[in-house]
């Protein structure tokens, strides 16, 4: 970086607390328009502090967001609801404009579809499920899915894998509970070789986990 | 693509960080943020038909952000939810919903960071939890830790580069 640093420094803490001027403002505009690893910098600050923020504050989190989303969706819908209204009112006042009922939409169609559509459905499945996987064995530190990561509400257990200089996660799946096996992996990552079946879903990879065995067994 | 009321609230909760922290780096104001997430997956919501199946989700949803954070940007200042003019037009310029940041990559970088707060004196944890959780500003946490403000927003400025300097050297190149 070849601005003053403690300038910049002090530029982007006053910008984190809410008190940057105008002119600081375009102070640190210009030295992050000229210099990319500045930019790279405030994007990464601006990121980071972004994600502790939504931890830290409980009308931030991911399940108020969600909620917060679901009415404004509702809201919408309401509105698309009093447009359906005002078109069947619309309809009712003209009923030439009407549509005729088809044959195949009305309840005795769809009385004969129902159990046909659900054996054609269960018949899917038994011909699209997969052979068993082949036994896998990973090794990595177990985290906790909302302790660490953040994820949902329920605590899961996640394999942290490093390799090669990368780190994947695998999600961990049992029929048994792994915290039992695992131990409690909510305090801190816990080094574990856990064996399964490997698959991928939807980008994420997922071990059903046959055996695991832990490398420390002194931790908690 | 098809998107019932269960599968709204799965791409929301995939997607809900990753897009709330990309948008705060286009040069959203901070209250703000979720605002600008929200329409975003509303704007989704209703262009569901547009999206083509098995296409990157996350790269599209920021695709909308961005195109919604660009007519924040032509709003009159005082309308705005954006950061001072110049500031935004820089972080703007620099976006683009490409790969980055990338959904199977934050995990990582969330899980990063909280090690490198848990490994910060107790002191300077507290600070950050109090800074964040119930925003308090400076002059507060100086009466509450017995500080001045000057001395609060220093130890931010510090505490805040340690965190960051910890994360990269975890995380390595993996986010943006």
């Amino acid at each position: 970086m070849s601005a003053d640093p403690t300038r910049y420094d002090a530029l982007v803490g006053a910008l984190h607390e809410g008190s940057l001027t105008a002119a600081e403002a375009d102070e640190l505009a210009a030295l992050a328009r000229a210099q990319p690893e500045l930019r790279r910098d405030l994007r990464r600050q601006l990121v980071l502090w972004e994600l502790w923020a939504q931890q830290q504050a409980p009308e931030r989190s991911a399940g108020s967001f969600l909620a917060a989303c679901r009415t404004r969706l509702r809201a919408e819908a309401e509105g698309e609801g009093e447009t359906f209204l005002a078109a069947l009112h619309e309809r009712q006042a003209h009923p030439a404009l009407t549509p005729r009922r088809r044959w195949w939409t009305g309840p005795r169609a769809l009385a004969w579809a129902a159990p046909l559509l659900a054996a054609a459905v269960v018949i899917a499945f038994w011909i699209a499920a997969p052979g068993p996987a082949q036994a896998t064995t990973l090794t990595g530190e177990a985290i906790c899915t909302v302790c660490m990561l953040q994820e949902g509400h329920e605590h899961h257990p996640v394999l942290r894998i490093q390799e090669g200089g990368t780190t994947r996660l695998c999600y961990l799946e049992s029929d048994h509970p792994l915290h039992l096996e695992i131990g409690n992996y909510c305090t801190g990552p816990i080094q574990v070789d856990a064996t399964g079946g490997l698959r991928s879903e939807h980008g994420r990879l997922i071990l059903a986990v046959k055996a695991l065995a832990r490398h420390d067994t002194t931790a908690p | 693509m098809t998107l019932d009321d269960s599968d709204f609230d799965a791409l929301v909760r995939e997607h809900q960080a990753g897009l709330r922290a990309w948008i705060r780096a286009l040069g959203a104001q901070d209250a703000w943020v979720d605002d600008l997430a929200q329409e975003a997956f509303l704007v989704a919501h209703r262009r569901r038909a547009e999206f083509v199946e098995g296409g990157n989700v996350g790269a599209w949803l920021r695709g909308i952000a961005r195109h919604l954070v660009m007519n924040e940007r032509r709003k009159d200042a005082r309308r705005s939810r954006l950061l001072h003019a110049s500031l935004a037009d820089v972080l703007l310029d620099d976006a683009t919903p490409g790969p980055a940041p990338r959904e199977a990559d934050l995990p990582l970088v969330v899980a990063a960071m909280n090690e490198c707060v848990a490994g910060l004196p107790e002191r300077s944890r507290e600070l950050l939890r109090r800074r964040y959780a119930g925003e308090e500003n400076a002059s507060t946490l100086a009466r509450a830790l017995d500080m001045t403000a000057q001395a609060v927003r220093q130890t931010l400025v510090r505490v805040r580069a340690t965190v960051k300097a910890c994360v990269e050297g975890k995380v390595g190149e993996v986010w943006p």
